[in-house]
């Protein structure tokens, strides 16, 4: 296909989208705020009431929030992946995807820290974190990692953007006001196309993108160590690593396939976000599913067989207590993708959405059985402190940030699918930048 | 507590009184520095001051110098040790039975709030057919601290005298440390301390006043050490369980008696807690043997509350029987 | 020392109670204090008396500070010694001036009595002793390379030294909290004991201990001490190099700071590189633009 009619086709596409807004958007929007608002509430009575307000205590120091952190930041590896290694591989499939995936990415490392500020008792001294470093903390690790890693995932999304604002900023069929025709053409930095200016773009997005893979491995590496260099059962693991990774690419790409399913009914892009794309993507979620499924298997083995008293407490625990969110997390949430896309039978946009749901959820639940039996399981038992303290549930506190959290997440996806188009106008009409190269 | 018992504590208390005094009298520092010297005759050195609304009185001079704010040490200070001590701790589980004395003592010398105990009580049975003992558990001040290393911000440290400190000036409450610790030696403020603080300046060695949103941990009272005093849990010990004392000395009291620190855990074949996780406590156990009274006894005379901890692990305990 | 104890919470009468009480409905129970005294004799010779003042606290002794305490001595006819203050562990110890000519009883003894004498929150307080005068030398010598401590006690009557036979004697070395007892013995017809001190005690850095001979809280004599410092100990050293790099130390260990300063190097060196693309990228847009302009 022609590449302006192409472009041309997809601005026609988002033209009602970029220009005006529907109520249904701003009730939705509404709703959102609301939800958002009432996080707010609940990180207000936590401030002015202290930690008190939560279900955390003693011994469960962390609870809903770290595991909210930990999810967060795993579904930023969605975009990393995503984009960067089908970048990489230059596979063709990916070009209407790969917005969505560093949207993710981006969106969702902003949102996880703030979960892990909700875990600190002195918000008012979280300067020290940068004035009084310990590198031997690997909080601090995740400090200058995270850090690191938004700093990168920004520059390879605006690398990505530039043609996108330089088409924006040139086309003449969607009305858009005055300033926002500004900023696109302050954005596209004088991008005209010449060979020399995308040569540049590609360049720089081939090098981001090989750095956002490594940077974003070791930054949930460094996440894993948080757990996995203390000495409590179930953490001090060596496999937590590469464990964590697999994870978060699991509830990455489970996270794409349900936003690919949602973009796609509400922009109507059946042309171009394809059953292909839902099945490769499926794949990608069954083969993680699987090596997901291999490195649980081989964590609780171990600990299982070797049965060393406090990890033996601690299965012991995941089976009685933990059970159904165990056989949830663990069975269903890693058997139900495998089978659905397995069976090119099942293999529906449907059925393989809500196999992502279901990863997704699973995937929740399996930190959940990670960070809370561990911290309920100390080598002393618990005994020491009051009957009302032993046990940890969630208060409404910690359940309203939560939603606010996701909420945010949506909200923040809304404002910036307004901003510009879900799909990558440049990368759907572009010449394959290599064809270029050889051109030269 | 029997009535033998509050005079066997007397006794320890006048007892503590004496060795304190007499190494004040014998030119040494000490908490009776200030020994009130008088003068045969009935004429005590009396002072000029000045009071707050400008007039001139005369004092005991002895008031004087006990009313002198004693020095804080800031966190600068605290960070360097006693010079040439490496402070130890035994525990004989052989002698306790759950008085919580230490646990009082050690709540009321630090003003801490009553969710927040920084030596705690457990009751523990290590396998189905060994006797069940009480086990008492400060801060094991480890050599190789965990929780220290996992700290981002130098909140918390490890002196050369072997007590490690948190400074809740510092301290951002992120709670590694309290995941770090094996031995959940580590309690946090999860509110505004419901204790009322005294009105002094604050010093890591005591960790008073209290911050909401930090996290402290039993310090070895080293502000008690400062000045030659055992720290509080054990001069409060009915029994005499806790021994405190200096390596380098070799040598350990639990207010009353005093031993050779290598040569007790040689006789009473002492231990350290899980010495397999590598962090090298600095507190030592001597084995629960010969106890001439019942475990049992540990549960009488306390709040409903506190036998109420106990009551989830005696059951496990029994089933398991 | 003979202890006759006058713990006496003596009620006191006084006039203005009644008055008081109309004034201040919930009439508060006065502390009922108690007090006791101990006698020290240092290496100097110095008479230390030592009273502590507490009340009873649910059993746990809380000390009573910034009490008035007054000493005396005699039977009948007091000799006033003082008064202190207690300071705030309750203590109030009067250090008796040399040469001072004490009324010694029938039987050698002086009694020393100590008096609270109360106030109308504050019951009065009394305790006394019965101690008899002392004299505690002690000789540290090497006897064939054997560190040996000889002990010799001995009252003085009417000028000549009778030796204090058949009493228990303690030998102690300081230590930072308490003494540590070396050996106990019964002193021998001649008012002596000998014993010797192991070599492996620890002392100082430069090997220096304080050596304690001591009647301890004696039934006659109370505490009569002797202190004497001298290198037997074996020296001692402990410290940790501040340089020390570990996990738990302030300084990090040294491959973990160069592991992540070549990591972040490299990253932040490749985010600057791209960034100067971006700009070469606008640079490259303006020069197109004023060319096609041309």
């Amino acid at each position: 296909m022609n590449d302006i009619a192409q472009q041309d086709k997809l601005l026609a596409k988002f033209k009602p989208f970029l220009e005006t807004t529907s109520t249904r958007w701003y009730l939705i929007l509404l709703v959102l705020i609301l939800i958002f608002a009432w996080g707010i509430s609940g990180l207000v009575t936590q401030i002015t009431g202290g930690h008190i307000v939560t279900g955390m205590r003693d011994n469960v120091v962390w609870g809903v929030y770290i595991v909210n952190f930990i999810f967060f930041m795993g579904l930023s590896y969605a975009g990393a992946l995503v984009s960067g290694v089908l970048h990489l591989f230059n596979s063709e499939w990916r070009k209407p995807i790969i917005r969505m995936a560093e949207l993710v990415t981006v969106i969702s490392l902003m949102i996880g820290p703030f979960f892990i500020f909700l875990c600190i008792g002195r918000l008012d001294r979280l300067h020290y974190l940068f004035i009084h470093p310990r590198i031997q903390s690997p909080i601090s690790w995740d400090v200058i990692g995270i850090t690191t890693d938004l700093i990168g995932c920004f520059i390879y999304l605006y690398l990505s953007f530039i043609e996108d604002f330089a088409i924006l900023r040139d086309q003449k069929s969607i009305n858009l006001p005055k300033w926002r025709q500004k900023v696109y053409k302050f954005l596209a930095l004088g991008y005209t196309g010449t060979p020399k200016q995308k040569k540049i773009i590609h360049k720089s997005r081939t090098l981001m993108s090989a750095m956002i893979i490594a940077i974003a491995i070791i930054v949930y590496s460094v996440l894993a160590w948080i757990f996995g260099v203390t000495l409590q059962p179930g953490w001090d693991s060596t496999i937590f690593g590469p464990y964590f990774v697999i994870a978060a690419i699991f509830s990455g790409s489970g996270l794409m396939i349900i936003l690919m399913w949602i973009f796609r009914r509400i922009y109507h892009l059946e042309e171009f976000i394809t059953k292909k794309h839902f099945v490769n993507m499926g794949v990608l979620l069954l083969v993680v599913a699987a090596f997901y499924g291999y490195f649980t298997f081989c964590d609780y083995l171990t600990k299982w067989y070797g049965s060393v008293k406090i990890n033996a407490e601690l299965i012991d625990k995941l089976f009685t207590e933990f059970n159904w969110m165990f056989i949830f997390a663990n069975y269903f949430g890693i058997i139900i993708p495998i089978v659905i896309v397995g069976i090119p039978h099942l293999r529906t946009i449907r059925n393989i959405t809500i196999a992502a749901v279901i990863a997704v959820v699973a995937l929740w639940v399996n930190r959940y059985i990670i960070v809370i039996p561990t911290l309920e399981t100390p080598f002393l038992p618990i005994q020491e402190s009051r009957a009302d303290w032993l046990s940890y549930s969630p208060t409404w506190v910690e359940w309203s940030l939560t939603a606010g959290g996701v909420a945010i997440f949506i909200i923040l996806f809304k404002l910036a699918s307004k901003f510009l188009p879900i799909i990558s106008l440049s990368e759907m009409s572009g010449v394959d930048h290599r064809e270029l190269k050889i051109l030269e | 507590m029997s009535k033998k018992e509050e005079s066997k504590s007397r006794r320890k208390f006048l007892k503590t009184g004496i060795t304190a005094g007499i190494s004040a009298a014998a030119g040494l520092t000490g908490g009776g520095v200030m020994a009130n010297k008088a003068f045969a005759g009935g004429a005590f050195k009396k002072v000029k001051v000045l009071t707050t609304d400008g007039k001139v009185i005369e004092v005991d001079e002895a008031l004087v110098e006990a009313k002198a704010a004693p020095e804080t040490i800031g966190r600068k200070a605290s960070m360097v040790g006693l010079p040439d001590r490496k402070f130890v701790m035994v525990v004989d589980l052989a002698k306790c039975k759950n008085a919580r004395a230490c646990v009082d003592a050690c709540q009321e010398g630090h003003f801490l709030p009553k969710d927040h105990e920084w030596i705690k009580l457990f009751y523990l049975k290590d396998s189905p057919q060994t006797a069940p003992y009480w086990f008492p558990r400060p801060c094991f001040h480890c050599d190789n601290p965990m929780c220290v290393s996992v700290c981002p911000v130098g909140a918390t440290y490890k002196r050369t005298d072997g007590i490690v400190l948190v400074d809740t000036e510092r301290c951002i409450g992120c709670k590694f440390c309290m995941t770090g610790c094996p031995y959940s030696a580590r309690v946090f403020h999860w509110k505004e301390p419901d204790v009322e603080q005294p009105d002094v300046a604050y010093s890591p060695e005591t960790n008073v006043p209290a911050k909401e949103g930090t996290v402290g941990k039993c310090v070895w009272c080293a502000d008690n050490l400062r000045k030659n005093k055992l720290p509080r849990c054990v001069s409060a010990c009915p029994m005499g369980v806790i021994y405190f004392g200096d390596m380098v000395e070799d040598s350990v009291t639990n207010g009353t008696e005093t031993v050779r620190f290598s040569q007790l855990l040689e006789d009473r074949a002492g231990y350290r807690y899980r010495e397999e996780l590598g962090t090298h406590p600095g507190v030592y156990y001597l084995p629960p043997s010969n106890r001439s009274f019942t475990v049992e006894s540990g549960f009488e005379g306390h709040d409903e509350e506190i036998q109420k901890r106990y009551e989830q692990s005696v059951n496990k305990y029994k089933s398991k029987k | 020392m003979i202890i006759k104890k006058y713990i006496i919470p003596l009620f006191l009468i006084f006039s203005g109670s009644s008055v008081a009480g109309q004034e201040t409905p919930v009439e508060e129970e006065p502390i009922e204090p108690v007090m006791e005294m101990t006698y020290l004799k240092d290496t100097e010779g110095n008479i230390n008396l030592r009273s502590s003042m507490v009340n009873y606290v649910n059993r746990q002794p809380v000390p009573l500070p910034g009490l008035e305490i007054i000493f005396y001595a005699g039977e009948d006819s007091l000799v006033s010694l003082g008064s202190v203050t207690t300071d705030k562990e309750g203590w109030a110890i009067l250090v008796l001036d040399e040469g001072l000519d004490l009324p010694v009883g029938l039987d050698g003894s002086v009694r020393y009595f100590a008096e609270y004498q109360g106030t109308d929150n504050i019951l009065s307080a009394e305790y006394e002793v019965y101690v008899t005068d002392v004299n505690l030398d002690m000789e540290l010598t090497l006897l064939d390379s054997v560190k040996t401590i000889s002990l010799r006690a001995y009252s003085l009557v009417e000028g000549e030294e009778v030796p204090v036979a058949d009493e228990d004697i303690y030998v102690y070395v300081k230590r930072m909290f308490s003494d540590l007892p070396l050996g106990e013995d019964f002193l021998d017809e001649n008012g002596e004991f000998m014993t010797e001190i192991p070599d492996d005690i620890p002392g100082d850095a430069q090997g220096y201990i304080e050596i304690i001979g001591r009647f301890n809280d004696h039934y006659l004599f109370g505490t009569v001490e002797n202190r004497q410092t001298i290198q037997w100990g074996m020296p001692t050293k402990h410290e940790i190099p501040v340089s020390q790099r570990t996990l738990w130390t302030q300084i990090a260990p040294l491959w973990m700071v160069i592991t992540l300063s070549i990591l972040l190097a490299g990253v932040w060196g490749h985010y600057i590189f791209v960034i100067i693309q971006l700009f070469r990228l606008r640079r490259i847009a303006r020069k197109e633009e004023s060319a096609t302009l041309v």
